[in-house]
């Protein structure tokens, strides 16, 4: 029988890898009798969502930008390394 | 649906002396996301345009230009990853942060010290823009080395053999810290998030 943090374990490995039947036996047993660790489990589901959703957010973000010292100091470097060079490739 | 969507077969390159301008806050924000720190992303974001710039001749035009430079951008997060993960595993030789905290998720017994509560969907929270900010936050707040896994594991999306293969970790290893992770996660937003909800 499984306990409340071998469960955690488990739910948190099955978002990795594919869990064997065995083990996805033991957790579904667990899961039908315990509340918190159903309420666990859909706390990792959503977790991992938003995380996904992270991205798309920060994207979206227009007070996020290079600042203009770092643009003139990439530009610069640039200029540098030598924005012509390519025209050698071709 | 899709089939009428028409794609261009191939994609032009554009300018270096344009990048800075059309690609600099995107691929900022992407280093951003992953390293948490403006220098660094700038950093990231200045050595990835001057590879590109080195390296215009393999610019096929079969992906969009911005898909290409965000491709080398990856590997300059991983290797600033992979260096930075070296670092934190000497200090932890050093000082051991490992187990920290972990004891007080559960009981002796194996049950929950404190039961996980019912959360909402956050997506469909009217105060989102909040739960961004919360989880942000939480994530900062994760030891280094599990913050990356998280990242690496959850925001790019790679499977666990990748991840190993790019960090040089045992699976069990990763398993282990992404477990850590999202426990501390977890317990983070339902504290600062979720039980503030219900107040």
């Amino acid at each position: 029988m499984l306990n409340c943090r071998e469960t955690s374990q488990l739910l948190s490995r099955g978002q990795d890898t594919r869990l064997s039947l065995k083990e996805r036996l033991s957790l579904g047993f667990h899961l039908f009798m315990c509340g918190a660790c159903q309420r666990f489990a859909r706390q990792l589901r959503l977790l991992r969502k938003t995380a996904a959703t992270l991205e798309t957010i920060a994207q979206a973000d227009g007070c996020m930008k290079l600042t203009d010292p770092a643009r003139k100091r990439i530009e610069q470097a640039m200029r540098s390394a030598g924005f012509d060079a390519n025209t050698r490739h071709e | 649906m899709r089939k009428n969507t028409p794609l261009p077969d191939r994609h032009d390159a554009t300018a270096p002396e344009t990048w800075v301008d059309q690609y600099g806050d995107y691929l900022y924000r992407y280093a951003w996301l992953q390293v948490r720190d403006a220098a660094t992303a700038e950093d990231l974001v200045q050595e990835t345009l001057l590879a590109a710039l080195k390296g215009r001749g393999s610019f096929d035009g079969r992906a969009s230009e911005r898909t290409w430079l965000t491709g080398i951008l990856k590997h300059k997060v991983l290797d600033h990853l992979r260096r930075q993960h070296r670092e934190v595993s000497l200090e932890e030789a050093a000082g051991g942060e490992e187990d920290f905290g972990m004891e007080d998720f559960f009981s002796a017994d194996g049950s929950w010290a404190s039961k996980p509560s019912t959360w909402n969907d956050p997506a469909k929270s009217t105060e989102n823009t909040y739960f961004w900010e919360t989880l942000n936050r939480c994530i900062e707040r994760l030891a280094p080395k599990q913050r990356q896994l998280f990242i690496l594991r959850e925001l790019h999306g790679d499977d666990n053999e990748t991840l190993c293969r790019e960090l040089n970790i045992s699976t069990t290893n990763a398993g282990v810290i992404l477990y850590r992770a999202r426990m501390s996660l977890r317990q983070c937003l339902e504290f600062n998030w979720f039980d503030q909800e219900i107040r």
